[in-house]
């Protein structure tokens, strides 16, 4: 159905040697037609050399740099290699291979320049956010003028015009919902559509509190600046 | 009216014009950064020559006690330096990102060419599911494996 579109899957992944095979297995069985890239952030399991097994492309560097630089670079990636569509999600399995057909429907319609998977829209009652995700969502809501049901989701689909702009500008260090800000700055028409997510397979989220703490001041700080800034979000130098 | 107090600053100013001079002569400064410190300098050493200045300054400002100025004076020399580090520091920062990115794209697409060269050469279509071992040297060195010897200088004679 994806008809001359070229889609590519971003998986960043930081020791996420336990939870890869099985997602990119999934993918494989379920969605022969999309290419997959690992971003793998300076893994210190054997991430790195199970990537050689899996028949994926990847990137990959020595030191941990971040889940936004690793997203930066896969989108550069994916720009130069001329893919018009890429879809991300976690390599935790939290994601279902089967939710990536719903992100991509509205960009292949041209409906919508990003598509954020939303564990928390309206219309499903069942799953409820957090005390701190329900009030960042609100905020970020305000700021954009936009519902924002789940601030911090890591599954998404981005079209042609946000792939080039977020190849060059997709925020780094903790970025999810710098991106809301980013993506309202920049006028892309942006979607939420609801999918399920499940228990991460292996591992802990890395929302440890004192993380969780310098997120909250890098919001609070790309709160005040990002509306400001040139709407591409370049240096002024 | 010289005192020791003036000789004291002169000297220490103009040893330390001459000691960023110096540095930038060995590149061990770059020019681009060493003309704060060398402003900085040069304002100490107006300073020491001309009491009178700081005394003026201070009356202007309604300091009462002109030495609080130089005081003052050292506090915006080193706050602008830090905050020019803190800028230098960012711009190196983007550039290096920027580097490992380029890297691992080049990496990625050096095996790609590599695989559809394999593939041609009448290999599988596939992709292999081992590639061989010396395709990945770039993209696996490790900061460990990296040695940077600062003490050794280029020498010029």
């Amino acid at each position: 159905m994806n008809g001359h579109h070229r889609v590519l899957t971003l998986i960043p992944a930081h020791n996420e040697a336990a939870s890869l095979p099985a997602v990119v297995g999934e993918l494989r069985q379920r969605r022969r037609d999309l290419d997959v890239l690992v971003v793998d952030d300076g893994s210190s399991d054997h991430t790195t050399e199970l990537l050689r097994e899996l028949g994926v492309q990847w990137l990959h560097w020595p030191e941990r740099r971040g889940v936004g630089r690793a997203l930066r670079a896969g989108l550069r990636y994916a720009a130069r290699q001329g893919y018009d569509l890429v879809v991300r999600l976690d390599a935790d399995g939290q994601h279902h291979v089967e939710d990536v057909e719903r992100l991509l429907v509205p960009l292949l319609a041209g409906r919508a320049d990003v598509v954020l998977g939303s564990r928390f829209v309206e219309s499903n009652g069942t799953r409820r956010p957090g005390p701190i995700q329900r009030s960042l969502g609100a905020l970020l809501s305000m700021i954009t003028g936009r519902t924002v049901t789940d601030p911090t989701s890591g599954f998404w689909a981005l079209g042609p015009r946000a792939v080039a702009l977020l190849a060059e500008h997709h925020p780094a260090g903790y970025p999810e919902p710098e991106l809301h800000l980013f993506l309202s700055r920049n006028a892309l028409r942006v979607m939420e559509v609801d999918v399920q997510s499940r228990a991460r397979m292996h591992g802990r989220s890395s929302l440890t509190p004192t993380r969780l703490l310098g997120a909250g001041a890098r919001i609070a700080l790309a709160l005040l600046i990002v509306p400001f800034r040139a709407t591409d979000g370049s240096a002024d130098d | 009216m010289t005192d020791r107090v003036q000789v004291l600053a002169l000297t220490g100013s103009v040893l330390f014009l001459l000691f960023v001079l110096e540095l930038v002569r060995r590149r061990r400064l770059a020019e681009e950064y060493s003309a704060l410190w060398i402003v900085s300098a040069l304002a100490l050493i107006g300073i020491s020559l001309r009491r009178d200045v700081l005394d003026f300054a201070a009356r202007w400002m309604g300091v009462y006690y002109p030495p609080a100025v130089l005081v003052l004076m050292l506090v915006a020399i080193i706050s602008v330096a830090s905050l020019s580090f803190s800028v230098i520091l960012s711009r190196q920062q983007r550039q290096i990102d920027r580097l490992i990115e380029e890297n691992a794209i080049m990496a990625a697409e050096l095996r790609e060419l590599r695989w559809k060269r394999e593939a041609n050469a009448g290999g599988s279509a596939i992709r292999p599911v081992s590639e061989p071992s010396l395709s990945s040297p770039i993209a696996t060195v490790s900061a460990s494996d990296i040695v940077v010897d600062a003490t050794v200088k280029p020498r010029n004679h």
